[in-house]
């Protein structure tokens, strides 16, 4: 609805700009300089090593994290405008987790239909409306009166899916959504997300599923110790890295028992001493 | 039985242990167990022996004192209830308010809620009651005006040290994702409190908290350091008071030890059982 539509009339495409983006936590400098655009209906696959700052970056572009520097841009507001209301920014923003935080104390249904009521002020019909069609989505209709802890991991994560996607956000963001699935789970995790990357929805994705970065990408990042190593169209870092750590990072991945002795440890994050 | 001697090898130093004979683990525990059991027996066939019987029906269920004090049960019971809810009210409400303090981003409330806290937790009771009669109406020159408010407060003060550590650790205890979620579906800080953080805690520290009204039901006894009307009695003074009674022994304060477990026992269940239920939910 006019949620879409807004979009399209903001600046030019553009859903996220992040521009010269620092984080540090403390003496810890995490994210070093970070410069991303993602259009409209673009998917954004970033891939990395554990501890290259990913899920830093994603927890950026919503605030979760307060940026020490530079400036991050949604639907053309500048979010690090201390001025501005994060809350309502935030709601034009869905975000998946890799341990899902759905709220245990309330049924899938009463997870869905909570913030619309809150913030959207959406009537309770309005709100259901909303979230029995996204149910229907993610394949949970006849899971609504369930509560979270009676779900396998796999239908959690498709409920916390549900749940971002009825505030009818701009951008969905993913941190490692498939990652605390059991492996037989993680393909429907999976086809859900590639269903809502061909109905048109803007996606930051971080993730180790390189076929799925491969086939659903628009574009793929690869991050490295908080910076930007090499960035493109999927098929072409993914099939053919221009650099060494994305190169070895990959080899990993696809192939992890095949790995020269010589490059053990090469990906791990660099010991903090 | 099995318990033979190393045979002659234990000569042999290197070999010493590997010969003793080995009593398999599961065999050990059930003669240790045995010898428990065994124990317990004797000592309550020695106890019922060592008893006297007859002085049991007279010094603690003499009839004629439980006669007497029956009248005065039922107000007494509920001064203790009243007494109760007052200082628990009081305990809930000031350990929420130290339980935001401990959590707060200003340093010096923090400091001031932990201080309240150890320092209450750190003095008897009962030296705190003794001290609310008489230094309120000499600090703040009020006279208090009932013995509920004055055990109330009293009582209160120290549950509340109590409470509030209780509750501190129920709303950190739940996980810091919950909040994230809340919020990054547009939730306020306090909307995501309200909604999120505190139904969860609630169920958390339900438990120990109906465990602290266990100790707060108890601890109303102490009013009597107070100075009582007659109308004022609850459960202990009732009861320690039908020990002047001739000959009635021990009666009254089994009396009333028996009227506190009607209380406390449920209690004690029914937070066990919440317990329980937690578990199983996370
Ligand atoms: N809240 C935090 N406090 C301190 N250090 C943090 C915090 N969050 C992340 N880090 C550090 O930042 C680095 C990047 O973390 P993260 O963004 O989670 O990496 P990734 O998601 O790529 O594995 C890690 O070294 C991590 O220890
Ligand atoms: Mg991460």
């Amino acid at each position: 609805m006019s949620a879409k539509s807004e979009v399209a009339a903001g600046q030019s495409g553009v859903v996220v700009d992040i521009a010269g983006l620092h984080k540090s936590f403390g003496d810890v400098h995490v994210l070093k300089g970070i410069d991303l655009r993602v259009q409209e209906r673009e998917v954004v696959c970033i891939i990395g090593p554990s501890g290259s700052g990913k899920s830093t970056l994603l927890r950026c572009v919503n605030l979760l994290e307060q940026p020490s520097s530079g400036t991050v841009e949604l639907l053309g507001i500048d979010v690090t405008d201390p001025d501005v209301d994060i809350d309502a920014v935030r709601t034009r923003v869905g975000m998946v987790f890799q341990a899902f935080n759905l709220f245990p104390h309330h049924t899938v249904m009463g997870n869905l239909v909570l913030a619309q009521r809150k913030v959207l002020k959406r009537s309770k019909a309005e709100a259901e409306e909303v979230a029995w069609a996204n149910l229907r989505q993610v394949g949970l209709g006849d899971r609504a009166t369930f509560y979270p802890s009676e779900l396998s991991g796999g239908q959690q994560q498709r409920a916390a899916i549900a749940r971002a996607l009825s505030m009818n956000p701009a951008l969905m963001l993913f941190d490692e959504p498939t990652s605390a699935l059991d492996p037989e789970l993680v393909g429907d995790v999976l086809a859900v997300m590639r269903d809502l990357a061909i109905e048109g929805m803007t996606m930051m994705v971080v993730t180790h599923e390189m076929a799925f970065a491969r086939d659903v990408g628009d574009r793929v990042v690869f991050m490295d110790d908080g910076a930007i190593v090499e960035q493109g169209p999927a098929a072409q870092v993914i099939g053919s890295p221009q650099t060494d750590r994305a190169r070895i990072f990959l080899k990993r991945v696809l192939d992890p028992t095949h790995i020269d002795d010589s490059e053990i440890g090469q990906t791990e994050p660099d010991d903090p001493t | 039985m099995s318990l033979q001697p190393a045979p002659a090898e234990a000569a042999d130093p290197p070999r010493l242990i590997e010969a003793r004979p080995k009593m398999s683990p599961r065999k050990k525990a059930r003669i240790s167990q045995g010898i428990q059991y065994g124990i317990l027996l004797l000592a309550i066939v020695l106890a019922l022996i060592a008893m006297d019987w007859r002085k049991l029906g007279t010094e603690m269920f003499n009839l004629d004192v439980i006669g007497a004090m029956l009248g005065d049960l039922p107000k007494a019971f509920a001064n203790t209830l009243t007494y109760t809810v007052a200082a628990f009210a009081v305990g809930l409400s000031l350990g929420m308010v130290l339980a935001l303090m401990k959590m707060s981003s200003v340093g010096p409330y923090r400091w001031l809620a932990t201080a309240y806290a150890e320092f209450f937790r750190g003095i008897p009771a009962l030296l705190v009651v003794l001290s609310i009669g008489f230094l309120i109406p000499i600090l703040f020159g009020v006279k208090l005006p009932n013995m509920t408010v004055k055990i109330g407060i009293a009582l209160g003060l120290v549950s509340a040290a109590y409470v509030s550590e209780t509750l501190r650790a129920g709303l950190q205890a739940v996980p810091r994702g919950q909040v994230e979620a809340a919020r990054s579906l547009g939730l306020s800080q306090s909307q995501a409190m309200r909604s999120v953080v505190i139904p969860q805690a609630f169920r958390i520290v339900l438990p120990p908290l109906t465990n602290e009204l266990i100790l707060v039901t108890k601890d109303t006894s102490f009013v009597y350091l107070l100075g009582l009307a007659t109308s004022e009695y609850e459960l202990t003074k009732l009861g320690t008071n039908a020990l002047n009674q001739a000959n009635g022994g021990l009666t009254g304060v089994v009396v009333v030890g028996l009227v506190y477990l009607i209380i406390t026992l449920p209690l004690g269940h029914l937070a066990r059982r919440m317990e329980k239920k937690n578990a199983r939910q996370r």
